[in-house]
């Protein structure tokens, strides 16, 4: 395919999406005259180029298109949910077509249809009696060429020359073509000298011929034309590769230079820089998800019109942006949930008046940025799930074991629609509810990193909330390592972390048949020894290890590993298809220090040992039944202090020497921003010679901000009950109960904020 | 260089595994790594031997070793980089030696009496002045390729 019907191609997508859009708009607003010159301005493109590439259904059938659009643009006709089909119906051809060109090359054949469309086309041109008949002609000279009656010009860009040495009598004769080339040729010469003389006679010319131009080509492009730049995804994709590979050598040169003080600022810089420049990348990979957003409109109209019932859809956020191949990931889950929406919640217009709700249902979609996520919601003001129903329906599924359901509560229940059991075709209908593929839009919202929560009144209605990460590939993951290799965790996937030292594995790990089980605040969680899985060799019984517990696909389990090194950022490698085979790794990865890792697919890990789904839920159901608070016991000097678990954030393990000072105060720089940190360990007070030296901060989320604090070392994550006052029975704030000792919560809101701490340097140095 | 025979010249990278010579065409060569640290794969199919770091790309690479069903290399391995349709792959062999130069002339099919697999894997073999130079085609040891073609 050449490089301009490539173009062709890839614009005339673009004008039809647009197309779309403004399409469903325009039955909202029938009479509005901007739509109308919108959509006549992206068929009318079509057609020009068309005719000039020798696509003669293309041409016909856009020509049609642009005989009807011409009459409602003057107003000679009235939008009407007809026409609107029509037009809807034209752009599916158009569309196959496109479609036949990029595959094949060429048009395809379908006569029959083309001559049907066209028929039904005019048809509808028909629909107004009084000035219709005539219409169609006048229609189409007035968008070709309104200054050359008659004359029938394929539109070529040099064209114009002519006129400018030609008067108007030659113009419209036969001897059109000869003088134009003879012009041509001799065109250096009577270019600059005649134009004054020529200029009276070409006057009236220029404006009627030019005028067409800027009022159905030019607003099209010529806006974002000068600011934009079509790139080709594969050349972004080769750029994220080498911001990865950047990233990683700034990783490893971080690594290497941190010794030495005059490098410690180059690497710093080029920490930076690289930081930037992969934003930079990213942002271009970016797309507003209105890309995605824009196909709703005709889905929601065509299954509304198909139901019978009276939707609304209502659109937010659509210039937040999301990156490309993710944003590709969502389409189909969010088809699926509008889809569902539209089926399931939304009730027939008369049952709505029933409940005195407006006959007209409302679904609104809304995305926006939420820290590294973006969220994606589908809210629909439909009937609602019946937590009942649900709660009866997976008894009977056999998803959750009776005594257990009857303790969920309604948050708990609604995840059940989330098990794969729940969606067959017997459940949708038997439930008033969804059910629909649900496991399905959450597996392809979870291959992406991302989550899916549902909340549901019955009643009133539901929303999905879809959470999707910004970018793929990158992820923050714990390294672990078994039997002398590195593998990488994903953090997503990552709860917790339980250290077990020489001797206390033999007691902590308890054994149910062949099944290793770890108590874990008193529930038993199932294990997974990595070395076992790997078939590696197996490791001395007794030996300390690490349990990093993972929740995967709504999966729960401990998976035993010999060690534990620091959380770092990688960059996701595929792998080549006999290793993905393997089924457990999701990829590979370069480490700071140069070397290679396998990452560890979480979900496949539980898949593989057959870790139950429902575990999740029992956990959840167990933690929400103690109405404790989790705490993170940490250790700062020689006193103990609980900080409340939902706060925290990370913890790392960082150099001493990344700690650098405003004024007094130590910060931090963390994620691209500075952090405040509390030296509650008086870790940073000490001196110390050793360059190497380490710190744990433990990064806490305080309402919008982030702040560190500095730990000795972190003990235990454990839930903590409220202390009430003798006599009193008021509950003591600040302070909590933890492994049966009173210990104080740290007050994150007591840790400065880093404007004061400006301010303190502004005073100190004056 | 050899104009006076009619044969055309191949230019071939001979690699050493075990006691056997090797002979890959060298326009299949992308580049040799020397001695690249190497991630081993658990679980992966018997002949892959590792994974290797190649500009940024974690790449898949084959151990000539496992494949012929000899002992693992003592040493650290060098690796052959080759482009096949998925992308790329490497090969470990014992050591990378010299550019050969042989002849078309010199070549004979694998003889019948050799083992199933190695008449497979073995793409006839040259003839040198003092010991043989066995042929390899590098689409043969594509990793998809191996993996239908010699299950465990």
């Amino acid at each position: 395919m050449d490089d301009l019907t490539r173009e062709f191609l890839l614009e005339s997508q673009e004008g039809l999406d647009r197309m779309e859009r403004c399409l469903t708009d325009l039955e909202v607003r029938p009479g509005d005259a901007e739509l109308l010159a919108d959509i006549f301005r992206s068929v009318h493109t079509i057609k020009g180029t068309t005719g000039f590439l020798g696509f003669s259904r293309l041409e016909a059938l856009s020509h049609a298109g642009e005989n009807l659009l011409g009459l409602l643009r003057d107003g000679k006709l009235a939008a009407n949910p007809a026409i609107v089909s029509g037009l809807l119906s034209l752009m599916d051809i158009l569309r196959g077509v496109l479609r036949s060109i990029e595959t094949t090359g060429a048009e395809g054949e379908s006569q029959q249809q083309d001559a049907a469309m066209i028929a039904r086309l005019e048809k509808l041109q028909l629909g107004d009696t009084s000035t219709a008949v005539a219409e169609p002609e006048l229609a189409a000279t007035t968008v070709e060429a309104p200054g050359h009656p008659g004359k029938t010009h394929k539109p070529r860009a040099p064209r114009k020359r002519s006129h400018q040495g030609a008067p108007p009598p030659a113009d419209s004769g036969e001897a059109g073509p000869p003088t134009e080339a003879e012009e041509l040729a001799s065109e250096p010469e009577p270019e600059p000298s005649p134009a004054p003389a020529v200029a009276a006679p070409s006057l009236p010319a220029r404006p009627a011929s030019e005028s067409p131009a800027p009022e159905t080509q030019a607003p099209s492009t010529s806006g974002t034309a000068d600011s934009t730049l079509r790139v080709d995804v594969e050349l972004l994709n080769r750029m994220m590769n080498l911001v990865g590979e950047l990233v990683l050598t700034r990783n490893q040169i971080l690594q290497a230079t941190n010794a030495d003080a005059g490098f410690a600022i180059l690497g710093r810089r080029l920490d930076m820089v690289t930081a930037d420049l992969r934003e930079s990348v990213m942002k271009a990979r970016m797309q507003p998800v209105s890309h995605v957003f824009s196909r709703f409109p005709r889905l929601v109209r065509d299954l509304a019109l198909g139901l019978d019932k009276k939707v609304r859809l209502e659109m937010e956020g659509q210039e937040t942006e999301l990156d490309k191949s993710l944003l590709e990931a969502i389409r189909d889950p969010l088809t699926h949930s509008i889809r569902n929406s539209i089926d399931h919640g939304i009730e027939m217009p008369d049952v709505r008046v029933a409940q005195g709700k407006a006959a007209e249902g409302v679904v609104r979609l809304r995305a926006c940025h939420e820290g590294s996520h973006v969220i994606v919601e589908v809210h629909d003001d439909g009937a609602g799930m019946s937590i009942e129903k649900i709660r009866q329906k997976a008894v009977e599924k056999q998803l959750v074991p009776p005594q257990r359901a009857e303790l969920m509560n309604e948050r708990e229940i609604l995840q059940l629609i989330f098990l794969p059991g729940f969606s067959t075709a017997a459940t949708v209908t038997s439930v008033s509810g969804r059910g629909v593929g649900m496991d399905v839009v959450r597996t392809n919202v979870e291959k992406i990193g991302g989550k899916v929560e549902v909340d549901s009144r019955a009643g009133k209605g539901t929303v999905l909330r879809l959470r999707i990460p910004l970018t793929l590939a990158i992820i923050p993951a714990l390294i672990v390592r078994s039997r002398g290799q590195n593998f990488a965790v994903p953090q997503g996937s990552l709860t917790e972390l339980v250290h077990l030292s020489t001797g206390e594995n033999d007691g902590r790990i308890e054994r149910l048949e062949n099944a290793a089980l770890y108590r874990l605040r008193g529930r038993l969680l199932p294990l997974v020894f990595l070395d076992r899985l790997l078939q590696q060799s197996p490791r001395e019984p007794g030996a300390p290890c690490d349990i990093a517990i993972l929740n995967a696909d709504g999966r729960r389990f401990g998976l035993v590993v010999d060690g534990l090194a620091d959380p770092e950022e990688i960059v996701v490698k595929p792998l080549a298809a006999v290793l993905r085979e393997i089924g457990l790794y999701a990829g590979a990865t370069i480490l700071g220090n140069g070397e290679m890792a396998l990452i560890l697919n979480p979900g496949a890990i539980a898949q593989n040992a057959g870790v139950s789904l429902t575990a999740e839920i029992e956990e959840a159901a167990d933690e929400n039944r103690a109405g404790q608070h989790d705490f993170l016991l940490v250790e700062t000097g020689d006193r103990r202090a609980a900080l409340p678990l939902e706060t925290v954030v990370r913890i790392e393990r960082i150099p001493r020497s990344r700690i650098e000072r405003a004024g007094s105060r130590p910060v931090l720089r963390f994620e691209g921003a500075l952090l405040p940190l509390d030296d509650a360990a008086g870790d940073l007070i000490r001196q110390t010679d050793d360059p190497e030296a380490q710190t744990t901060v433990v990064v806490c989320r305080d309402g919008q901000r982030h702040v560190g604090m500095t730990v000795s070392q972190v003990l235990d994550v454990t839930g903590g009950r409220q202390l009430e006052e003798a006599g009193s029975g008021l509950v003591a704030e600040g302070i909590t109960l933890l492994h049966e000792k009173v210990t104080c919560i740290v007050s994150l809101a007591a840790i400065p904020p880093l404007e004061n701490l400006v301010e303190q340097h502004a005073e100190q140095t004056l | 260089m050899n104009d006076t025979h009619a044969s055309p010249t191949q230019e071939v990278c001979s690699v050493v595994v075990g006691d056997t010579l090797f002979g890959i065409p060298i326009a299949h060569v992308l580049e040799i790594l020397g001695k690249p640290a190497t991630q081993p794969v658990p679980l992966a199919p018997y002949f892959v031997g590792g994974l290797v770091h190649y500009r940024g790309e974690v790449l898949t690479a084959v151990s000539l070793r496992r494949l012929l069903g000899m002992e693992s290399a003592k040493s650290p391995e060098d690796v052959l980089v080759f482009e096949n349709g998925d992308g790329l792959f490497g090969l470990f062999v014992d050591s990378v030696g010299e550019v050969l130069h042989v002849s078309a002339a010199d070549h004979e099919p694998n003889p019948a009496t050799l083992e199933a697999r190695r008449q497979a894997l073995f793409d006839g073999t040259w003839k040198l002045k003092d010991r043989l130079l066995v042929s390899l085609e590098p689409e043969r040891l594509d990793p998809m390729r191996l993996a239908s073609a010699f299950p465990a």
